[in-house]
Formats: structure tokens, sequence, C-alpha cells
């Protein structure tokens, strides 16, 4: 059989309810697997900020919303008991920090939504989720919100349950 | 858990599909899901001799499709060519077949290939009515592989 030991999610912070997350989390538990969820922040834009004191201040507000979508994660990974849960929070561009930490961790597949944001990244999901695919070197499972199925309805249902 | 009964794998029997397709059986025997075949080809029917072509191609994917569907004779498989632009027929076909999950090949990042598979990959990623599964070459081999030699650690669930 298919075996996932270590799955990788790039969360969505704003995705309600979630979805792609609520299939990383399955797929965690049917395979005995780590999961990894990861939120990436975006770095102060190169060269547009006049002074140093305006480039300290956008370092010091990326830190601090890295601090706070770390601690979103810290929740959500406290919510899950029943899988084993790692959580890497990054300053930095999201297709690089995924493509990274999916080589390092030595992921079996990485699992994300489509839509949304990324920690408070500007990049949308969408288009790292194509710049993730093309360079992976594990399989990547796309899932779009609002893409009804059977898979997204036994999901909801877990999510209810879970929350009891 | 997550109940995945109709897979959608799409071909264009490169080997980077071919590696997917190993992928494809697998998780379609771990959830006792029915395999539906899909060969997106663009037929470029505009004339008398090109349409005969066409009916050719279209008659020869059938084949391929057939003699892979005979590899897996465990599973339920079903198969299909379409015609017209790739992308737009994969989405209307996990329409049609009820797919779960749709896997597909992508050539990575290599020039030409990237134009035209890697476009429809990010056609079907965008607009699918289900989740997607893109592997790049090498992805899907190294998992198989590692994994044909395990023995199962469970049981196949029984799905409800």
């Amino acid at each position: 059989m298919l075996k996932f030991t270590s799955i990788l999610h790039p969360i969505d912070l704003s995705e309600t309810p979630q979805y792609s997350l609520s299939v990383a989390h399955s797929l965690a538990r049917d395979h005995h697997a780590r999961l990894i969820l990861i939120t990436v922040v975006a770095p102060p834009p190169p060269g547009v900020l006049p002074t140093e004191e305006m480039l300290i201040a956008s370092e010091t507000l990326s830190a601090r919303y890295l601090r706070q979508a770390v601690n979103q994660l810290k929740a959500i990974a406290d919510s899950i008991t029943d899988v084993p849960v790692s959580i890497f929070g990054f300053i930095g561009l999201a297709g690089d920090v995924i493509i990274k930490v999916a080589n390092e961790q030595n992921v079996d597949l990485i699992v994300m939504g489509t839509h949304g944001r990324i920690g408070f990244s500007h990049f949308f999901m969408g288009s790292i989720a194509e710049y993730v695919m093309t360079r992976a070197t594990c399989p990547v499972l796309t899932i779009r919100p609002g893409a009804s199925s059977h898979l997204g309805k036994t999901i909801e249902t877990e999510l209810v349950s879970s929350n009891k | 858990m997550i109940h995945i009964r109709t897979i959608l794998h799409c071909t264009d029997f490169s080997e980077t599909a071919q590696q997917a397709w190993y992928v494809s059986q697998m998780l379609a025997r771990d959830h006792c899901a029915k395999l539906v075949l899909v060969h997106a080809g663009e037929s470029g029917a505009s004339s008398f001799e090109n349409e005969a072509t066409a009916v050719d191609l279209v008659d020869s994917a059938y084949d391929r499709l057939r003699s892979m569907a005979e590899q897996a004779p465990e599973l339920r498989v079903s198969f299909e060519v379409t015609t017209g632009k790739p992308g737009p027929a994969i989405v209307e076909a996990a329409q049609k077949w009820n797919a779960d999950l749709i896997i597909m090949g992508t050539h990575g990042q290599t020039g030409l290939d990237r134009m035209i598979v890697g476009s429809v990959a990010e056609y079907v990623v965008r607009n699918a009515p289900c989740a997607v599964m893109t592997l790049k070459p090498g992805s899907g081999w190294a998992l198989s592989q590692e994994r044909s030699l395990e023995k199962p650690v469970r049981n196949v669930d029984v799905i409800s």
C-alpha cells in the first residue's frame, strides 16, 4: 500500500472551514504520518523603504506577524491530538520556503489549498501551489475550496465530530 | 478517514504519467476505488486527411489505455479518450465520472514541456471539481519503489 510517513501542509490561516487542513490531517491519520504545518510571512520588500528606520520598523512588523501566525499554528497543532504535529514559521518567499522545508524534512506529500493566502504573505495560494507543484520532489495534492466531492463531505462530518 | 471512490488518472503516455500510474493503482487498491483512465488528446482535425489521422490517434490511444487497464486486472478500470483542449476535457471528465481525485504527472520545468503539460496541470488544479495530485518526474517513482518493498501495515479498510 501507498504509505506517506510525513505530510507537509502550508496552512492558510484565513481559510474557514479549513478543508485542506482537514484533508492533510485525515491523510496523516490514515497513514500514521507526521503532519508538518508551516506558515510563511513575507519579508519587507527590498529597496522600496526610504530610510533605515522604516526598514527596521517593517522588519519588526514581519516578526510580529510571524509571532501571531505561529501562535495560531500552535493553537491548531494543540487541537490535533491523534497524529504527531510539527510546526514551522518562516519569514521568506512562500514557494521557496515550502520547497526548502519539504526537502529538508524529506516529506512524502505536500497538501495545499489553491485559494486564500498563506500566513500573512502577499502571495496568493494559487500561484504558490503552481510554483510548488513544478518544483517539489514529492507528489503535491491541491484542493480547491468548494470542490464538492465525497472527500469533502467526509471531512466536514469529521470536523464536526472532532470538535466535540 | 479519507474515502476515495473514484480516481481519475490522466495520461499522455509519457514516462512521467507512467510513474503517476503506479501511484494511481496503489491508491485505488488502498481505497478500493474505481479507476478512470483518461487520455486527453488534442485533435487538430482541420482537413480531411487530418480527420482520418485523428481517428487513428484516438483508436491507438484506446488500445494503449486498454493495455494499461489490463495491467491491473484486480481493479475496476474504465477508460476514455477525449478530444479538444486537454485542460477543460480533463475537468469535464472529472465531473462526468464524479471523481474524488485526479492524479496527473507534470513535467516540471523543462522549457516547452512545461509550456504544454504544465499549463494543462495548472488549468486542472485551478478548475477541478475535486482534489488534484500532481507528480513531477521522479517523485512518484521513489514513492512507489520504496513502498513496494514494504509489507502492508494493515488491512484495507472496509468502506462503509
